[in-house]
């Protein structure tokens, strides 16, 4: 009882105190349950803002970051201009032009006859916009030789579309082309509604069926396999999420995703994903966006996507790698037609246009030249010159277009030179194939912009560029300076002066005793012949006479920097240039006495299409131009009668000046006609000897050059100081004589009357006639 | 001749406000403290200038349909059979019209590029050269206007009109720098503006 009463009394105690505390725990709990809620919601606000300002920010920044664009130079096409049908036709053709019958859209052409019929695409140039437009263009002679329009009216000039030859992406690889809402065929972005998200008009960011079905995908497979993403969703994980998925980062996605659609329109939406999405990989740059998208597939603009290609595009967004369609063509083409059938289901195209778009073959273009062309050699030039004047993040995310001068033709020219050039000398002197390295550079020689550019015998390798940097001894190139030199002193091509052993006593080097490279000495030679035939004691008596200082100003301010050599032998050539700095060198010739440094911008414009840099036309004139006259003919005679015969063009009126450095490390040649100038190097990256002379290597690539290029003969305007002169000797000549040469004079050159060639060979006649007379008499 | 008018005045603020974003040491310090002095060379220097054509240019060059084109030819009529030597007179005519045209409608940069595209397509025609020489100067740029007369010059040979725009254009250059002394012996030299 006691016992039970204790119990009671214990029991009823308990339960008392029981109810207590519960009633406490309970206050606690709820205490603390209304405190967690409460932090909880706090930090879901705060996290939620942060998340608000993270998206708009990054949403509204990324709307804006939009690597530079550069183009080549337009090909212009106008009357008389010497372009062929198949010059013109390889233009189109690297712009992604098709050849069809009927021209009903831009980016068509087509042949017939002598005719060329183009739709051009418009396109905003510096100076207006070119609208689309139909021309006929008619060749004669393999000239234009007419342009019209469709009425017949004629043309005088038309500029097709630049080739787009890449884009200053960030270091994170994004590249893209960004598109405005007008610029979108809607059969895309209806389409990509009906593929991806058939919900979008509607949802608020994150369709809850699509979520519970992924669920259960990934349930089953015990990992995320499934994202059940809405097209808001897909951009927020382009924007954020690159990891790999876990469930707390899904809802942040989702959360994500419903400020987007709170902040945006579906339309600023659907263009964002448009520009956005990932689409596929090419080396370091990730190709984003349909724009891009379309140029790297498909290398034309999207709006002249036909069916089955937006097709193809839709169905590489799923999965770019999955549905690589170079590496799974059979997947990749299974699933366009898929899309091609929910197009149809979803009424966006009819049973006819799905049937005949389904028949076209899967294709997309072969070789990717990376969404246009790929001149990395020549990139590399306009970003140096870019990086002087902008900062890199104004180059990878504003929107800039930059004009370059590059000419494609000329491109294709000088790497298929370069190339093929390599392999046969390769071949022909028995080298290890394979290893051999060379580089051009061609240039306008009256405006100094570049044309083409390759800095290795691989142009399509982002390698090396030995064109811009590869500084190696030049040899003879440099002598035609010190002619120069002598020229603006006095001497005249005709001079007479000395090839004579030299031994210079250098301080703590022992003597230097040049020799020539034949290992003879000429004695008393004229000074064209000295150049001609790159005499080196003629060369460096005359340059001493002068001043190795003297020399090297001169070369200072041809050149643009003054050589680090100061010392006799740099008259031999002992300094190391880069093809690009004997290009500027040897412009400073072939414009006719005007210095210039090799440029490669045009024009660099903002997104609204003002320019934002000036990149004139520079030139200096530095060479008389009496005296660039002589000296050019002094080069030109090179190519005649002295080391450059072997040219093919030896006779066409080019001129030039081969170098070749000690051991035949290096094989040089610079060279011009009257519109281009081209600078060709050769030799191996670890300086091993080449085998190969100026004239036996660079100057056959150059060669090849020029035989793809066409020649245009230097002309120079004949007044009554030219003078013949014999070659070998630099006496006046007559036409008998064998090597006679034609040459300015500076009017108060005196000139000894020849007395060899032309008399003897009189006497010889003569004394063949009396022989002849006196056989008969005989007989 | 070329035509300067008010429109133009306002093309050259146009531009120098633009090129303001190219950063400062670019524009010469004279010409941004005297903007008179300027004007008044401008005028001068539109004196001297004559272009090489009294062609209008198409009526419809303006068009979006072509993006140059004048009516040199009656309509529906065959080109002139091609010539020995190509022959880009048409072309760097119609941009020598849009050049000008650009400038009297105010756009500085646009009659440079059209300039400069002229001259690509034939660099040895000295005429072009002083075409820029001429919008470099009302472009505050002496010394490119130096460098592009000269470069005329060394093209003009034997054509004497030709060389008196170009020294002219020096002697003008040269004042805007400061160099008064070479400017009168030039004039000197050259003789009075034509105008």
């Amino acid at each position: 009882m006691v016992a039970r009463g204790r119990h009671t009394d214990w029991c009823a105690a308990t339960s008392h105190h029981e109810a207590a505390v519960t009633g406490l725990i309970r206050r606690r709990l709820l205490r603390l349950f209304a405190f967690v809620t409460l932090a909880t919601g706090i930090a879901a606000a705060v996290y939620l803002v942060y998340l608000d300002r993270l998206v708009t920010e990054t949403f509204d920044g990324r709307r804006w970051s939009v690597p530079a664009v550069v183009y080549a130079q337009p090909l212009e096409i106008y009357v008389g201009s010497t372009l062929s049908m198949s010059d013109i036709g390889a233009e189109l053709d690297r712009l992604g032009y098709q050849q069809q019958a009927q021209l009903s859209v831009p980016g068509m052409y087509k042949r017939t006859g002598t005719r060329l019929e183009i739709h051009l695409r418009g396109f905003q140039f510096m100076e207006r916009l070119r609208a689309s437009q139909r021309i006929t263009v008619s060749f004669a002679d393999g000239r234009v030789g007419a342009m019209t329009d469709p009425s017949g009216r004629p043309v005088p000039l038309i500029r097709l579309d630049p080739l787009n030859i890449g884009s200053f992406f960030p270091s994170h690889g994004e590249d893209r082309i960004v598109l405005s809402p007008d610029q979108v065929p809607e059969l895309l972005t209806e389409s990509l509604k009906a593929v991806e998200d058939a919900d979008f008009d509607r949802h608020w960011g994150f369709s809850l069926r699509g979520i519970l079905r992924a669920a259960w995908v990934n349930l089953g497979a015990g990992e995320i396999r499934q994202g059940g993403s809405t097209l808001t969703q897909q951009l927020v994980k382009s924007y954020f999420l690159h990891n790999r998925q876990t469930y707390t980062r899904k809802l942040r996605e989702v959360a994500m995703a419903i400020i987007l659609e709170l902040r945006y329109s579906k339309r600023d939406l659907l263009n964002a994903y448009v520009n956005e999405i990932y689409l596929g990989q090419d080396g370091i740059r990730a190709v984003h966006g349909f724009g891009l998208g379309s140029q790297f597939y498909f290398n034309k603009p999207l709006s002249e996507l036909a069916v089955h290609e937006l097709a193809t595009l839709i169905a590489i967004i799923r999965g770019p790698s999955y549905y690589n369609p170079y590496r799974h063509p059979e997947r990749t083409h299974a699933r366009r037609d898929l899309v091609l059938d929910k197009m149809h289901a979803a009424s966006l195209i009819d049973a006819t246009a799905r049937d005949q778009a389904a028949a076209k073959p899967f294709q997309v273009i072969v070789g990717a030249r990376s969404g246009g062309a790929y001149y990395p050699a020549f990139m590399d030039k306009v970003r140096a010159e870019l990086n002087d004047l902008y900062a890199e993040q104004a180059l990878t995310s504003e929107g800039l277009r930059v004009f370059t001068t590059l000419s494609p033709r000329s491109q294709d020219a000088v790497e298929i030179a370069l190339e093929e050039g390599i392999a046969a000398l390769e071949s022909a002197y028995e080298l290890p194939p394979g290893e051999l390295q060379g580089a051009i550079v061609i240039a306008n020689t009256q405006t100094g912009e570049i044309e083409a550019l390759a800095g290795g015998r691989n142009a399509g390798v982002d390698g090396f560029n030995r064109a811009l940097n590869a500084a190696r001894p030049v040899g003879s190139l440099l002598k035609p300076v010190i002619y120069l030199a002598a020229l603006e002193r006095g001497y005249s091509l005709a001079s007479e002066i000395q090839d004579a052993a030299v031994a210079l006593e250098m301080r703590g080097q022992g003597s230097w005793t040049p020799e020539n490279f034949d290992g003879e000495i000429h004695g008393a030679v004229p000074l064209v012949r000295a150049l001609g035939d790159s005499l080196n004691l003629a060369t460096v008596n005359l340059g001493l006479s002068i001043g190795v200082d003297q020399i090297a100003n001169r070369i200072e301010e041809l050149a643009g920097s003054p050589p680090a050599n100061q010392f006799p032998s740099l008259l031999l050539g002992a300094e190391s240039m880069t093809p690009i700095e004997v290009l500027g060198l040897y412009s400073s010739f072939a414009s006719g006495g005007f210095a210039m440094s090799p440029k490669s911008v045009i024009s660099v414009l903002d997104e609204s299409g003002m320019p934002v840099t000036r990149h004139p036309f520079q030139l200096d004139q530095l060479i008389s131009s009496d005296k660039v006259t002589e000296i050019n003919r002094g080069l030109e005679i090179v190519m005649r009668n002295g080391t450059g015969r072997g040219s093919r063009f030896s006779g066409a009126g080019v001129a030039g000046k081969t170098g070749t450095s000690d051991d035949y490390r290096d094989s040089w040649f610079a060279g011009f006609d009257a519109d281009r100038i081209a600078v060709v190097w050769l030799g191996y990256d670890d300086n091993r000897s080449t085998r190969l002379t100026g004239a036996a290597g660079a100057l056959k690539i150059w060669d090849r050059v020029f035989t793809r290029l066409g020649v245009k003969p230097l002309s120079f305007a004949e007044d009554r100081d030219w003078r013949d002169i014999e070659y070998s000797s630099g006496l006046l000549a007559n036409d008998g004589c064998a090597d006679v040469v034609r040459v300015p004079l500076p009017s108060d050159a005196v000139l000894q009357a020849k007395e060899g060639c032309g008399i003897n060979l009189r006497n010889l006649t003569e004394k063949l006639r009396r022989s002849v007379e006196s056989w008969f008499d005989k007989n | 001749m070329l035509r300067l008018t008010t429109a133009s005045a306002a093309g050259l603020s146009h531009y120098t406000l633009m090129r303001s974003r190219i950063g400062p040491g670019q524009q010469h310090p004279v010409l941004r403290r005297q903007p008179l002095t300027w004007l008044l060379l401008l005028l001068l220097a539109s004196g001297c200038t004559a272009t090489p054509t009294t062609q209008s240019p198409g009526e419809d060059s303006d068009s979006d349909r072509t993006e140059t084109r004048t009516d040199t030819q009656p309509s529906g009529q065959p080109a002139p059979a091609p010539a020995q030597q190509p022959d880009a007179g048409d072309a760097t005519l119609a941009l020598l019209q849009l050049s000008e045209r650009a400038q009297s409608a105010g756009s500085l940069p646009e009659a440079i590029a059209y300039a400069e595209r002229a001259i690509r397509i034939n660099p040895r025609q000295a005429d072009l050269w002083l075409r820029l020489a001429t919008l470099e100067l009302a472009n505050e740029q002496p010394k490119s206007v130096i460098q592009y007369a000269n470069k005329a010059l060394s093209l003009a040979d034997g054509q004497q009109d030709l060389q008196q725009q170009a020294w002219l254009l020096i002697a003008d250059a040269r004042t805007v720098l400061g160099d008064h002394e070479a400017a009168e012996a030039i004039r000197q030299r050259w003789g009075t503006y034509r105008g």
